[in-house]
């Protein structure tokens, strides 16, 4: 036993700045970097799609050419179009922002700074674990990079044969660079299951006492499911990936049909990992826009209990849907019925989620501040992302949209409307409490009148173009699509303007924001524990356990 | 209550350990249901050599699991017993790692304190005899140290009286 100490610890941070940002073991700490990398590569990532809707504007190929890639068009040089340039565009996009941008953004962002302070943890069971799974983040980011960079196929930098790696295409591009990507996958895939695995034991074994399961809140719900999800779904990817680089490398033939292999396998496990994947993208999102929606009603949130069920149902039903995205690899009728079906059933429980956040407005005082608009955006969108989603489930319709414009659209709805809508929701509501300071409300509300109308700008038309039958993935497109894909690319612009408009809101909030001096900035219906913590929270936090009465306010969170 | 006292006729026995918030039982159910989920994808890909290759990955992801929360438990494994007896009083403090530390004194001479503020925690308990000043339940809650002291009282009251 220790010897009693006569006088309390000193609370100061003596931290400098490489110890506290490098060697960090500290969750909040953490939260942050994986956000800001997470923001870094985004902006990456998004400026891939300028580059790309800025070859769309206009049929033909002005811009990505085998002669070099341009920027400014010049009709008076010849231009031939150059598809592998085009391919690993799109294929970057998809790979950064699946495995780099938005998972890292609000399950390893939100996740590792709201999760453990909600609960009332001291930290997370494993902070140098914590380190570890950043730190591996931050190496297949600079793989992933290094690919794009690395000698591909055509005799060309990086791969391009899409984000989802179908063989024989990715087993015969040549070069390294595919390898590398590969590695990239791995790495950030072993970054997310060692976070799983500290969530999931934080989660079940650090609740402040008296916290039981179905008292925890929401957000910390949601993150609890993801971790799951991630610790599930992620093996299963790191297993295909592996039969890939040995089918690759080592001779052998998994999904190789000439030594006995099939290529459809790989399409079956890689959807086992990723129609999970998108549930992990969007239910941390989900968690975020409970609290925020519950602050600006002034309300509890309503239907506690279904909205946990809704949440461990929809990430229970992920796991048994994954062959609708593959409806067109010559599945038996019967197979397809059941795809079918269960994926119509997710319906269900999105619904419970989505009724019950319209239940917690309905009678509330709702104000439209910063965080609400993007919530109330997201709840928008993210419905007609899932209208779109019901469609494209019948197996018979879907025929006819496999691979068009209508599933960019769709994806991007939930995705790109959805997901992202809640991290930048997240972003506005906890801001005051991770940085001490308050952003310009009117910089906010510009920021998300500029995203909605950018944001659907850009994918509303893909649904008409998806119609029309515009197939995705190729750099030219006959005239008939051109005054759809004009204006797709005029929200792309808009958006992306918004968001370098974002950086400037975020630096300017961070340098000369005015101080927030109380502990919580909105309401009393802000209730969770990190709303009794100053802002910003000092190193050291609930090292005394919190009490019931801090937390339980006997209505749900 | 991570403390339980357990009263004899002639001794008087306390317990402490920090708190968890997982019970064993349900930490075997988070386990079981893992593995059953882990059975669905291999559904898809039964006869090919796929299988043996997921069912590896699989492996792995169960056994870190379950040494991580094991591990987290482990953690938590600090155990002080404080052994009360009309002449002797033993305070025995087991870490999950390292030697044990023990401190004892006689009953009558102990002093019992209680540093509401100052200390390293709310709350905090010192017992001072023999020479030595040591801590006693740092890891309880601030309420969980202040009924605790207030038991400590009415034992050490009683032996000395008696």
């Amino acid at each position: 036993m220790a010897d009693a100490a006569a006088h309390g610890h000193e609370h100061e941070d003596n931290r400098g700045f490489f110890t506290r940002w490098f060697m960090s073991t500290n969750h909040k700490d953490i939260g942050i970097l994986y956000l800001f990398v997470a923001g870094i590569v985004g902006f990456i990532s998004v400026l891939f799609t300028v580059y790309m809707r800025l070859e769309l504007m206009n049929p033909g190929v002005q811009y990505m050419c085998l002669e070099g890639a341009r920027f400014i068009a010049d009709a008076g040089n010849p231009c031939t179009p150059n598809g592998h340039l085009w391919n690993v565009m799109i294929t970057y996009h998809g790979v950064l922002m699946m495995f780099f941008v938005v998972i890292p953004a609000l399950f390893g962002g939100f996740g590792n700074y709201f999760m453990p302070l909600q609960i009332g943890a001291p930290d997370m069971a494993f902070p140098r674990l914590n380190n570890l799974s950043f730190w591996l983040y931050v190496t297949g980011v600079c793989l992933g990079v290094a690919s794009m960079l690395a000698p591909g196929g055509n005799g060309q930098l990086g791969s391009g044969v899409g984000w989802v790696l179908y063989p024989p295409l990715s087993t015969s591009e040549a070069g390294t660079s595919m390898d590398l990507a590969i590695f990239a996958v791995h790495v950030s895939g072993a970054s997310s299951i060692l976070g799983a695995i500290n969530i999931i034991t934080t989660f079940l074994n650090m609740r402040t006492p008296g916290m039981t399961l179905f008292k925890v809140p929401l957000f910390s719900w949601s993150i609890f499911v993801t971790g799951w999800l991630i610790l599930l779904a992620l093996p299963v990817l790191a297993g295909a990936i592996t039969m890939l680089l040995t089918d690759r490398n080592f001779g052998t033939t998994f999904f190789d049909p000439a030594g006995g292999g099939d290529p459809v396998l790989y399409q079956h496990i890689l959807w086992f990992f990723g129609h999970p994947e998108v549930y992990i993208i969007i239910l941390p999102g989900f968690g975020i826009i409970s609290h925020v929606i519950a602050t600006f009603s002034k309300k509890p949130v309503f239907g506690y209990a279904p909205m946990v069920w809704a949440i461990i149902a929809i990430g229970g039903l992920g796991f048994v849907v994954w062959a609708h995205h593959m409806y067109t690899v010559g599945m038996s009728l019967t197979q397809q019925s059941y795809f079918m079906l269960a994926t119509m059933v997710i319906a269900v429980p999105t619904g419970v989620k989505i009724f019950s956040w319209i239940a917690t407005m309905w009678g509330g005082s709702v104000e439209f501040k910063t965080p609400m608009l993007w919530a109330f955006g997201f709840l928008f969108l993210f419905t007609v992302g899932g209208v779109t989603g019901i469609v494209l489930s019948q197996a018979g319709v879907d025929r006819a949209y496999h691979d068009t414009y209508y599933v960019v659209a769709h994806f991007h709805y939930v995705m790109s409307l959805g997901a992202v809508f809640c991290i930048f929701a997240g972003i506005y509501f906890y801001l005051p409490k991770m940085s001490g300071r308050m952003y310009p409300e009117w910089a906010g509300k510009l920021h998300f009148w500029a995203m909605f109308i950018g944001a659907n700008l850009t994918f509303f038309p893909q649904h008409f173009l998806g119609r029309q039958g515009m197939p995705r993935r190729y750099i030219d497109y006959p005239e008939a699509f051109a005054y759809w894909n004009y204006v797709s690319s005029w929200g792309a612009f808009l958006s992306f303007a918004s968001f370098v408009f974002f950086i400037g809101v975020i630096a300017y909030t961070l340098l000369a924001g005015r101080r927030v001096t109380e502990n919580n900035p909105w309401n009393e219906y802000a209730d969770t524990l990190e709303w009794t913590l100053p802002s910003p929270p000092p190193e050291h936090t609930f090292e005394i356990l919190p009490k019931q009465e801090d937390w339980d306010k006997g209505h749900a969170h | 209550m991570p403390y339980e006292w357990s009263t004899s006729t002639d001794r008087n026995v306390l317990q402490a350990w920090p708190y968890r918030s997982l019970s064993k039982r349900d930490f075997h159910r988070f386990i079981l249901i893992s593995c059953a989920l882990f059975l669905f994808p291999l559904l898809a890909v039964v006869g090919s050599t796929v299988l043996w290759v997921l069912l590896g990955f699989f492996a792995i992801t169960v056994v870190a699991i379950i040494y991580a929360i094991q591990r987290s438990f482990r953690d938590g494994q600090i155990l002080e017993t404080l052994t009360l007896t009309k002449d002797v009083a033993t305070l025995v403090h087991r870490p999950k790692t390292g030697p044990t530390l023990t401190w004892n004194a006689q009953t009558y001479w102990v002093e019992l304190g209680l540093e509401k503020e100052a200390g390293p925690v709310k709350n905090y308990i010192t017992l001072r005899g023999n020479g030595r000043t040591v801590e006693l339940g740092s890891f309880l809650s601030e309420e969980e140290r202040a009924q605790l002291y207030a038991e400590l009282q009415q034992k050490f009251s009683d032996l000395k009286t008696t």
